[in-house]
């Protein structure tokens, strides 16, 4: 087991109301859990506003979480030292959901490189080692050396997500979390991104967590696909299982809305209640009952 | 792309575009002549700020003569000046007939030692003693104005920067700190600079002032005024920064760089704070003024750097009196620099604010 979500919670609170006087809550994250084994690229899919982005930077520990556990190779990266935490997201990377704004303007290419490194320094001590490394990673994302001298702004989304790909992988990380890395990306260049990231994969032992609300380019990447609204995970299955015999009416909506641009009546009825939990329903096949 | 295609950041785009604006290039252009004359005051005044001549007191601005009294053109001259009093117990001066005192450049005067290094007594220009030359006229104790302009400037204008950074440095880090912590820690700091905040400045300051033990020397004086004035101004910029800084802390490279394991002091001087250097930057420039404004006030009642050391505001104090500006006009001349610095450093501000706009908005509101 690479990474184990135990029941990840969080909720964000908005004050509503001319002076505050109510508190509304969102259920971004609802007690998930999910479990991502080596080499098995897992898919997080689910409409807009149900948790996926939430769910990401919790694992990362971007975002507290109010509660729960993440174990990363057995270890608990929630609770205690900073150390282990550091050594978690040294394995442990993230691409963002949007190229413009995950690379800062004002930092040359060279320099948002250089940053990769902050938790390897110890192993890429001298420059001309750690130039060395983003030529190679530069070299596998498909991007020309000269680049380094130049600012963001100077490339289109297509290569500015290479860039950020390239960034997240000089450390040699394990585990890839990928936030909509293709979602603002055309059609041609999503799969471009989508083949480079198949190869990526096989070169470099990476296992993804790739979250998207596209799940022909999910299909195209993943083993597994788990299915999330409102912020709870509603099925997790074999990408085969997912698309040929889905259980969920929510996943039965949302293959008809992208597979086919259908609705399906019966979604709107869906509701949860605390007890509701994964269910296998037979060939690792699970649903929430 | 071609080689020939240099990379430019945003931000330097934005100022090539200042050298377009005459009123800013003409203002920041004066601004570099006064802090030029300030850095090499010793040699471009003729006298050195506390060389006095009682016998010149309040003399009226030195007639230079190019003529002598053969009716032949000479090298110009001044004379000395002798005085009488009239029926207001005014001084009048008359010039001494038969007295020729030379004018020259590099002239040997005080000694001073250039820029703290080189010791010597060569002015940029000035007369033979006995004979004084003021260009701007006398003060009181027949100083030269012109000469405790330049030395005064030292002292006025550096109060706005080095004032301006201190401000800065504290209002930059507490504000992205604020911003970029947010919860608790954002509450007492927005807290406080509210405190700082609600009393207005100038009381503030009298207040501050009053603390300053009265055996501090003029130099220990000049660095709490400094102190007491950066402490005014870092409140509300913290303010804004911390605005700014909350909205910059959700961008994605700001969590890309927290993912890569960048320590948070980091974050927010490498990734927050550069995020806010174009609103920084108007903003320096347009609170200068503030702190020249303040030194002045201070120093006009009494309370700042004092006599004989020169400053524009304490010069000013002698043109308190009424009296004294109908007879000496000249002693305004103070007051003709502080506005002159003010406005330069107003347009300049505002040049700074028209270029960096387009940035501005970008950097605030997203992209
Ligand atoms: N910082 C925040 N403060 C308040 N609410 C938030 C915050 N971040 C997320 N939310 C809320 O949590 C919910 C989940 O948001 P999240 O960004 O995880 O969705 P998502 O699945 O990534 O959506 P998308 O596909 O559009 O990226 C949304 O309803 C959102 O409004
Ligand atoms: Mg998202």
């Amino acid at each position: 087991m690479l990474l184990e979500i135990k029941n990840i919670k969080k909720s964000f609170y908005q004050k509503t109301g001319v002076f505050g006087e109510n508190r509304s809550c969102v259920k971004a994250v609802d007690n998930v859990d999910l479990v991502i084994n080596q080499g098995e690229n897992i898919g997080l899919v689910g409409e807009s506003g149900c948790g996926k982005t939430t769910l990401a930077r919790i694992v990362l520990r971007l975002l507290k979480s109010d509660s729960g556990s993440i174990l990363f190779n057995g270890v608990d990266i929630t609770k205690g030292s900073s150390a282990k935490l550091k050594h978690a997201r040294r394995n442990m990377q993230m691409v963002f959901q949007d190229p413009y704004s995950s690379l800062d303007p004002r930092f040359t290419i060279e320099n948002i490189m250089e940053e990769g490194f902050t938790l390897g320094k110890g192993e890429w001590c001298s420059k001309s080692t750690r130039r060395e490394r983003i030529f190679e990673t530069f070299a596998a994302v498909n991007l020309n050396r000269d680049i380094l001298e130049r600012y963001p702004h100077e490339f289109s989304g297509g290569e500015r997500q290479r860039i950020a790909i390239a960034r997240s992988l000089v450390l040699n990380p394990k585990l890839l979390i990928l936030d909509e890395a293709v979602s603002s990306l055309d059609v041609i260049i999503q799969k471009q991104i989508v083949d480079l990231l198949a190869d990526l994969r096989k070169r470099y032992d990476l296992t993804y967590l790739f979250i998207s609300h596209n799940l022909k380019v999910v299909q195209k990447i993943c083993q597994k696909i788990a299915v999330m609204y409102k912020g709870k995970i509603v099925e997790l299955a074999s990408a085969d299982d997912i698309f040929k015999d889905p259980l969920h009416p929510y996943t039965k909506e949302l293959l008809a809305a992208s597979v086919e641009y259908r609705s399906v009546k019966g979604s709107a009825k869906i509701e949860f209640n605390d007890e509701m939990r994964l269910v296998d329903m037979g060939r690792n096949h699970f649903l929430l009952k | 792309m071609n080689k020939q295609f240099k990379s430019k950041s945003q931000f330097a785009l934005a100022l090539s575009e200042f050298k377009r604006s005459r009123r800013g290039i003409v203002c920041l252009a004066i601004l570099g002549i006064l802090y030029f004359g300030a850095i090499f005051a010793d040699f471009i005044a003729p006298y050195t700020y506390d060389s006095e001549a009682r016998d010149y007191s309040y003399a009226s601005l030195s007639k230079v003569h190019f003529v002598d009294e053969n009716g032949r053109f000479s090298w110009p001259f001044v004379r000395e000046l002798s005085f009488n009093f009239d029926e207001y117990h005014k001084r009048t001066y008359v010039e001494k007939d038969n007295t020729k005192c030379y004018f020259h450049l590099f002239n040997k005067g005080d000694a001073y030692k250039l820029l703290g290094l080189l010791k010597t007594d060569r002015h940029l220009f000035g007369v033979d003693s006995p004979g004084r030359l003021y260009i701007m006229g006398a003060d009181v104790r027949g100083r030269d104005i012109f000469s405790r302009l330049i030395y005064g400037a030292r002292i006025s204008l550096s109060i706005g920067l080095i004032g301006v950074s201190i401000s800065f440095t504290l209002g930059l880090l507490i504000g992205g700190v604020a911003g970029y912590y947010g919860g608790k820690i954002d509450n007492i700091i927005m807290r406080l600079c509210e405190m700082f905040m609600m009393v207005p400045g100038f009381y503030l300051m009298l207040a501050l002032r009053s603390a300053v033990p009265d055996s501090f020397n003029s130099f220990q004086v000049y660095l709490a005024i400094v102190v007491i004035l950066s402490f005014i101004g870092w409140a509300s910029l913290a303010r804004i920064i911390r605005g700014m800084s909350i909205t910059l802390r959700e961008r994605e490279y700001v969590l890309a760089a927290k993912a890569a394991g960048v320590s948070d002091l980091k974050i927010i001087i490498r990734h927050i704070l550069p995020h806010t250097v174009s609103y920084s930057i108007v903003a320096i420039m347009l609170s200068i003024p503030g702190y020249i404004l303040g030194e002045a006030a201070l120093s006009l009642i009494g309370l700042g750097i004092q006599d004989p050391i020169a400053s524009w505001g304490n010069m000013l104090s002698d043109a308190m009196a009424i009296a004294h500006i109908q007879m000496h006009p000249w002693i305004l001349m103070p007051g003709f620099m502080i506005f002159l610095t003010v406005i330069c450093f107003n347009v300049v501000g505002d040049t700074l604010r028209d270029c960096l706009d387009p940035l501005l908005r970008g950097e605030v509101d997203g992209a």
